[in-house]
């Protein structure tokens, strides 16, 4: 009998993914010197066309990141699904859009477009095995009752919960967390909000050390990747209305806004 | 909100981790993914070890519920009964929950990629059924239901309840304080024996560890919950170990898809021991034996060829008859363990080997029983206690004492009822072992005794109540032959409390408040195993403790008894006197392991050929010597469900099938109660029942007019064959179905007897005996000592009054038994069996005649080794091819005192050498202060060819030499050793 539960993309399938993806790009940088020059220039007609193909895709895993935290969709998995395959076609075709040029400046946005990749499967297939490894590993905790930390968590909840009648007045405490809207609609008290969730999550968690990058994959992928998109939406600008400025006096050779 | 939740007492708990299987198995989890886990803990510092049932503290603050990024939250908190549920449709696999419980009790599915969690069985519970967990603990530990009334059970019982809120989050499980002491809250070994990664993978020395495997989950693991929904649901039991799980097994159409406890069984009600609820691995196990092999490699190499049946059968049976013409029937020997079932090894194989023309036909009784078999049936007449598990006969002792019997971890359920009734009734618990077993660590006294000195402490203790006269003298009188020649021969011995005090390494006020508690509880319960059963001096050992029960008139009462394990149940058909070949020789030996120079040097006669059903190549002492004697075979068969070390040997295995692959009994049972397992599903592949393979051989030898081919049919060979006599004969097929739960406890004479709670009561006749005759002896009474037994031990230049003697390698000096007479002789036949069986006449000599102890302490020799049964989870070698059971206790390992450890330069989790005068192998140390400073112990089971942690045997360190010759019991629990640091 065969195994049915595969709502999630297989890690088998997904490796195969990544693997297609890494044999292109080398088949492509292998090759390049043997293509005709258009395949060489990322503002060409075919390279262009690349660009805006993959910005697309990555927009849609970039959609993700949005709709999760909304009620905007009824399927995060498949959606998390979704940001998963086209972020990485999105990054093939980004890649070969650049073609290789590396000594200019959007080449950073490769640079954030690697390191947003390799945290992808680094999570997927590193810190998943990590994260079953973590159940019962802290039952020291069970003895441990300090009665100073209580004395400050309790005050930190109080001030929480002034801070909730404001943001959310019919919401308790005990199982409210902030999202999209708040952040929105409450900037402010969304910020008080947050830095008290950290400053009680300080004691929750201070007697365990997990690694740095099991605690903080998960930040630093959402901050490169809004850099990211900060980074690709400034270089549409520039390539679209500043094509002169790009082009240094060069020919301009992609589609772009003329004055 | 009605808050519902569990409860869990950690009195109760004693970590079998039959929860853990229950979750696992009702949610379908695979190898790494948790929904609760039950963690051993212990402090290498103190001794103690404790237990703790880790699942979701279902908090009314939940932090995983607030970590959730997505939106609609993927952890939900149900208003009405407050359960926090993780809905995994939604969930993206952040892992944000998991690092934000600070009780670490969210799991995480790898392969699926999403978090998991305990949410009380909400599927079960939407159809009034209990949570998995709460409904298998065979502690009782575990209870499920509204808060408020759960803290009123608390409450009402004085039990503490355990403040674990250090954030506020307010957890809802409860948490039972012990009633004695903390729990330590350190988990032992990293985290419960998970294999730790310290030390190499694979060792140089070619002693062990191999190369391990990833753990490979079969159905129904892994798989969606409509895979496993069942639409019918038949009653049976566990065929694994000796509790006889009732259980009961859920099919979807022909597919076994869940096997869980029958909660109509009115004595064991629904619980379990992860093992049963394993067996679900079992029968779905890729690992299985599918068909015939013949061997086309050398002997241990492996290598085989498939064949049919036919070609099988047809080969092996004119082999046979070749070697009968050559060398005589009593060239074969037939070893059949318990894995077979009992209607094989007491069923088939006896009428096969009656047929045939051998007494070589041997289970593991000589490894693991034979003492305590005769001690009972020269003693009470037959073997095994007649008491129950109910509520109103060992459940109303006033105390309970465990010698060398790991209860709770050989027979978890029964130790679950047994603790229960502790906690209710008050009733004292005081267990005598060289460890502090799981069974010692809920006891309110654990007695370190050196290895091999039960005799002693027993004898002393009965000098103590003789010498203050606080034994029962009516019961001693009206129903104990010999008893007063007993007092003598100890008082005249001066077995007293002093004299054992620097044998046993125990206080002389220990021993003698001891035998105040024994004499003057109302009821004690004297439970023994292999504790004291796997010694030279086994059968006297026992006979000195079921002494020590009958002078105390414990015996033949409710709450009273001397309690030494199962019995097994009387079967044993003959084929018609005119049919059964004549036999000319005597059997070699009892203990199998007496069989190896026949073997291998043909004396006294030679074994030519052997057909085996269980791991002679694990399981049997001395495995260099054991392997060497095979490699001479002229034909080794092997019937087995799983490739392992032993068929690797043979010229042809037999694939098995199994439980309700094939329709059995349950194994020997503890009280009496006989379980029916039918046949429901088919084998693997062409896996055929062992019945069926001893029919179609004996078919080929022109047996088939007694091993009639509708015999292969269970039910006909149970009701025509098996149960012909006084004990049996109401067992029969139609009874056995008249009930949910599928057992009846013998004896009953008919259909329409009255089951026995309690056998030999004052006022009764015992089974088949003339009136009056309370007891099944010739006498009617109990037997210490008269003039027929005496003659019977002199025959080996024995006395029948147990004269103290111990192992011959201990690290003290004390008397042993030196064996007069070597394997190849059959001069001395045995009086103490049925059937002609050779052994050897033995003197008690004293240490400062002879001494093998000086001679191995002198080359280094400096700790006692101990073996025996590993945590509930195992069960010898089959369990090590159950991935779940792996996943629990995946590696060999060692207790070692952290003194003892520290002196060496040894870590917790280091692979170590233990090197004993017979073989050496690797295991990892566990550092453990539960054990006496100068003895290690290493667990039976592992083997080198299992597929996940394969790790050799133990029996590479033990003897085959020290046997016991009056009941030919091996010595596997005092021997010394060394431990050599890698």
């Amino acid at each position: 009998m065969k195994n049915k539960k595969s709502f999630s993309i297989h890690d088998k399938l997904l490796a195969y993914l990544i693997f297609f993806a890494f044999f292109i790009l080398l088949m492509y940088f292998s090759l390049l010197h043997l293509l005709p020059p258009l395949w060489h220039t990322p503002g060409s007609p075919v390279l262009y066309i690349f660009g805006v193909v993959g910005s697309l895709f990555l927009s849609v895993s970039m959609v993700f990141l949005f709709l999760k935290r909304t009620h905007a969709s009824k399927n995060p998995v498949f959606w998390f699904n979704c940001h998963v395959v086209t972020a990485i076609i999105g990054s093939v075709l980004v890649t070969i859009h650049s073609s290789g040029h590396i000594r200019y400046a959007p080449a950073l946005l490769l640079v954030a477009l690697l390191g947003l990749t390799l945290l992808g499967i680094f999570a997927r297939f590193y810190i998943s095995k990590r994260n079953t490894k973590i159940f019962a590993s802290k039952v020291p905790i069970f003895q441990t009752l300090n009665p100073d930390d209580k004395e400050k968590i309790e005050g930190i909840i109080q001030k929480k919960e002034e801070l909730l009648f404001f943001i959310e007045p019919d919401s308790e405490e005990g199982t409210f967390s902030l999202c999209l809207k708040h952040w929105i609609k409450y900037p402010v008290f969304s910020i008080r909000f947050y830095n008290l969730v950290r400053k009680e999550n300080s004691y929750i968690r201070k007697n365990f050390k997990h690694s740095f990058l099991i605690r903080f994959w998960r930040s630093i992928h959402i901050s490169l990747s809004i850099a990211f998109f900060l980074g690709l939406f400034a270089h549409i600008i520039v390539v679209t209305f500043f094509a002169e400025y790009v082009s240094g006096g060069s020919e301009i050779y992609w589609w772009h806004m003329s004055k | 909100m009605n808050q519902v939740a569990l409860m869990i007492d950690l009195e109760r708990c004693f970590g079998c981790k039959s929860c853990e299987a229950a979750c696992k198995q009702e949610h379908r989890l695979k190898p790494g993914t948790f929904r609760n886990k039950v963690v051993w803990l212990g402090n290498q510092d103190s001794m103690g070890i404790d237990f703790f049932t880790l699942t979701c503290q279902h908090c009314e603050r939940p932090a995983c519920l607030r970590s959730c990024p997505v939106n609609p939250k993927a952890i939900t908190k149900d208003d009405e009964t407050g359960i926090v549920k993780v809905h995994e449709e939604l969930c993206t696999g952040c892992g944000e929950c998991v690092l934000s419980c600070p009780y670490s009790a969210m799991g995480f599915d790898e392969e699926g990629h999403h978090s998991v969690k305990c949410d009380l069985c909400s599927e079960r519970r939407a159809d009034k059924i209990e949570p998995a967990c709460s409904s298998v603990c065979p502690g009782y530990a575990i209870t499920f239901g509204e808060r408020s009334e759960l803290l009123k059970i608390a409450e009402n019982t004085d039990r503490v309840v355990k403040d674990i809120d250090s954030f506020l989050l307010k957890p809802q499980t409860i948490y039972l304080e012990k009633l004695r002491g903390n729990s330590s809250f350190l988990p032992i070994m990293d985290n419960n024996f998970i294999n730790t990664g310290k030390g190499p993978k694979k060792s140089n020395s070619g002693n062990g560890p191999l190369r391990s495997k990833k753990l490979n989950a079969d159905f129904p693991f892994g798989f969606e919950k409509n895979e496993k929904i069942a639409s019918r649901i038949e009653p049976g039991g566990c065929n694994i170990c000796f509790n006889c799980c009732t259980t009961k097994f859920h099919f979807k159409g022909d597919q076994l898809v869940q096997i869980t406890g029958n909660d109509e069984d009115p004595v064991l009600e629904g619980k379990l021991c992860p093992k049963a609820q394993f067996a679900l691995q079992l029968h779905h196990n890729e690992k299985r034996l599918r068909t015939p092999l013949k061997r086309i490699g050398e002997r241990g190499e492996n290598k085989f060829e498939e064949i049919s049946w036919e070609q099988a059968l047809d080969e092996i049976a004119e082999k046979l008859i070749q070697m009968k013409e050559k060398w005589g029937p009593e060239a074969l020997a037939i070893f059949i363990g318990t894995r077979t079932g009992i209607l094989t090894q007491k069923g088939y194989t006896r009428l096969f080997s009656q047929l045939w023309g051998t007494h070589n036909i041997e289970g593991t009784d000589p490894f693991c029983a034979s003492g305590k078999t005769i001690s009972y049936q020269i003693t009470q007449g037959i073997n095994g206690s007649g008491n129950s598990y109910t509520p109103t006969d060992l459940g109303s002792a006033e105390m309970y004492l465990y010698v060398g019997d790991n209860q709770a971890e050989t027979r978890p359920v029964y130790f679950g009822k047994i603790n229960d009734w502790r906690i209710k009734n008050k009733a004292k618990m005081i267990v005598v072992d060289p460890r502090q077993t799981v069974t010692a660590s809920k006891a309110d006294r654990w007695l370190p005794i050196r290895p091999g000195t039960d005799m002693a402490l027993a004898l002393s203790i009965a000098h103590e109540i003789l010498s203050k006269n606080l034994h029962d003298t009516k019961f001693c009188n009206d129903w104990v032959l010999g008893w007063e020649n007993w007092k003598e021969f100890i008082f005249e011995k001066g077995y007293s409390p002093q004299w054992a005090s620097k044998i046993t390494d125990l206080a002389q006020s220990e021993i003698e408040l001891l035998a105040s508690e024994i004499a003057n509880s109302d009821g004690c319960v004297i439970f023994a195993s292999r504790g004291i059963n796997q010694h030279m001096n086994s059968l006297q050992t026992n006979r000195t403790w079921m002494f020590v029960s009958a002078i105390t008139g414990n015996w033949g009462r409710k709450g009273g008894a001397y309690f030494n394990m199962t019995a097994g149940p009387p079967i044993s058909p003959n084929a018609p006197t005119e049919r059964r070949k004549k036999i000319s020789r005597p059997k070699i030996r009892k203990s199998p392991v007496g069989w190896l120079k026949a073997m291998k040097h043909g004396v006294p006669y030679p074994i030519k050929a052997m057909i085996s059903s269980s791991n002679p190549l694990s399981q049997w002492p001395d495995q260099n010597n054991v392997r060497d004697a095979f490699q001479n075979l002229d034909l080794f068969v092997h019937i087995e469900l799983f490739q392992n070390e032993t068929s690797s040997f043979a010229d042809y295995v037999l694939p098995a099938a199994t439980g309700i692959e094939k329709g059995e009994i349950g194994r020997s049972n503890d009280d009496r109660r006989i379980v029916w397992i039918d046949k429901l599903i088919e084998p693997p592949g062409a896996a055929k029942p062992d019945g069926w393979i001893w029919i179609e051989l004996g078919k080929r030898l022109g047996f088939g007019d007694v091993l009639r081919e509708e015999f292969k049919d269970p039910r006909i060979f149970w009701d025509e064959v098996c149960i012909q006599n006084d004990f049996l004969r109401g067992v029969t097929q139609k009874r056995l179905h008249s009930v949910p739960y599928r057992w009846v406890r013998y004896p009953v004479s008919n259909e329409d007897s009255p089951e026995q709670e309690t056998l030999y009561l004052e006022g009764t006749t015992a089974v088949g005996q003339p009136e009056g005759k309370r007891f099944p002896t010739k006498s009617g009474k109990l037997e210490f000592w008269t003039e027929e037994l005496e003659k019977k031990f002199n025959c080996l230049d024995l006395s029948a009054l147990p004269e103290f003697y111990s192992d011959p390698e201990l690290l003290i000096d004390l008397p042993f038994l030196e064996i007069k007479d070597n394997d190849e002789s059959l001069d001395v036949i045995s009086p103490f069996y049925d059937v002609p069986t050779g052994t050897s006449k033995a003197e008690i000599v004293s240490i400062e005649e002879k001494s093998l102890s000086r001679e191995l302490r002198a080359k280094g020799f400096d700790t006692e080794l101990i073996t025996g049964r590993p945590p509930a989870p195992h069960f010898h070698s089959w369990t090590h091819y159950f991935w779940e059971a792996q996943e629990m206790c995946p590696d060999l390992f060692c207790q070692i005192h952290p003194e003892h450890a520290r002196e060496l330069e040894i870590e917790d989790g280091e692979i170590i050498e233990v090197e004993s005068a017979h073989g050496k192998i690797n295991v990892r140390a566990y550092l453990y202060s539960g054990i006496r400073k100068d003895a290690i112990f290493i667990p039976i089971g592992w083997g080198e060819r299992q597929p996940y942690n394969p790790w050799y045997s133990v029996n590479f360190l033990t003897s085959r030499d020290q046997r016991d010759p009056i009941s030919g019991q091996t010595n596997l629990k005092s021997l010394l050793c060394k431990i050599n640091k890698i």
